[in-house]
């Protein structure tokens, strides 16, 4: 049950920022989607046990999911690329990091720090790969 | 054809790309394709988050033009429209007057409007709360606060300050509501209620536009959108820390 209730918010959660951006009409379904397969896909590799490579994984499946929407909606990336981050974005650590550094609990706060940092660095290296391999493939065809 | 109003018209297109959120490759491979449309034997566009450069060449005329771009406001419908309008005067090379109606048209364009905006914070910062495992009155009561921030951001634009500072301001007096939500016994998990919506205000538009643009080979833009992106984030969360810490401290 907690599970369907996150994966749900995952989901509204990313068409709320999708609204945010002022993205129009049935688009706002892809994020929606997104969102939920995302986040599916998430806990569906927990048995992974490292929340930096389930990042790493979920960052590449919905940069792949964003790059395809996009193409076959003929719009650009960005539309839909942004909005489906935020369910990755490590807002929950990132508090964690300076609270911790606040009350004076350095061991923490480098604990959550490079949690923080790592989950970044997850998060863009799966764009990265998702974006020049679409590149590639997209040279190729012309 | 007047090359100094194409010119001036290329820009805005570009400008408003950039404010609406688009990459900064983007917006030079738009610009650079627009020109060379019009014929123009050498394009040279360079691009930071802040300012655009654009010279052209014509036959024997140089023209250059820069813009400066001192705020944003992520509209991706928008930048969607934009990159049609750009296609289409690519291809169809049409005159002067129309490409400037079109970009009226486009500045212009629907937005949502401000309830619709202040219901999406308190939907975003209740579905995050309990995504990030709050319980259901927490999501409420991050939820009302969520909307409580909509209007706090609308009524400081207003103010001339310090961006950063109206920024961590807003997060200061979010993350004082939500310390005092607890003794009235509207929520149970600060933290969770606190992180709903830490989330609603990082600016993740541009962290990942940033390392966009880094891997797309435009370091310098990249850095500088880093930068502003991750000062802002930290000053989000500290905001919300002294808030929560503090006051958290001194009250329950």
């Amino acid at each position: 049950m907690t599970y369907i209730i996150q994966i749900l918010t995952a989901g509204i959660a990313s068409l709320g920022f999708a609204v945010l951006y002022n993205v129009r009409g049935k688009r706002l379904a892809v994020p929606f989607i997104g969102g939920i397969l995302g986040w599916t896909l998430y806990l569906m590799l927990m048995f992974l046990n490292n929340e930096i490579l389930q990042s790493l994984i979920v960052s590449m499946f919905l940069s792949a999911y964003t790059e395809i929407a996009a193409r076959l909606i003929k719009t650009p990336t960005t539309t839909f690329l942004l909005a489906n981050m935020i369910i990755l974005i490590p807002g929950g650590k990132l508090y964690y990091t300076i609270s911790s550094a606040i009350k004076g609990d350095w061991l923490n706060f480098a604990l959550y720090g490079k949690e923080t940092i790592f989950m970044a660095i997850a998060i863009s290296a799966g764009i990265m790969v998702v974006s020049s391999v679409t590149k590639i493939i997209l040279s190729n065809k012309k | 054809m007047d090359y100094k109003k194409l010119l001036d018209a290329v820009l805005s297109i570009g400008s408003e790309m950039l404010i609406c959120g688009a990459e900064v490759n983007r917006v030079e491979d738009t610009l650079t394709r627009i020109c060379n449309a019009y014929n123009v034997s050498e394009v040279n566009v360079f691009t930071i988050t802040s300012s655009i450069v654009i010279t052209i060449r014509v036959n024997d005329d140089i023209f250059t033009q820069t813009k400066r771009i001192r705020s944003y406001e992520t509209n991706l419908d928008k930048v969607d429209k934009l990159n049609t309008l750009s296609r289409k005067i690519c291809r169809d090379k049409p005159s002067l007057p129309y490409i400037l109606n079109n970009l009226n048209l486009i500045k212009n364009g629907k937005v949502y409007p401000h309830f619709v905006l202040c219901g999406a914070y308190g939907v975003i910062a209740f579905s995050l709360t309990v995504y990030f495992g709050g319980g259901f009155s927490d999501g409420i009561t991050s939820g009302i606060l969520g909307m409580l921030m909509y209007i706090i951001i609308l009524k400081f634009n207003s103010i001339s300050a310090n961006t950063i500072l109206l920024t961590m301001l807003t997060a200061f007096i979010i993350g004082t509501l939500a310390v005092l939500s607890l003794p009235i016994g509207l929520g149970k998990d600060l933290d969770n209620i606190v992180i709903g919506n830490i989330m609603l205000m990082i600016p993740g538009v541009v962290i990942t536009n940033s390392i966009r643009d880094m891997i797309n080979g435009d370091t310098m833009s990249g850095l500088l959108r880093f930068t502003e992106g991750i000062i802002k984030a930290v000053a989000v969360a500290l905001g919300f820390v002294l808030a929560t810490v503090y006051l958290g401290g001194l009250i329950l």
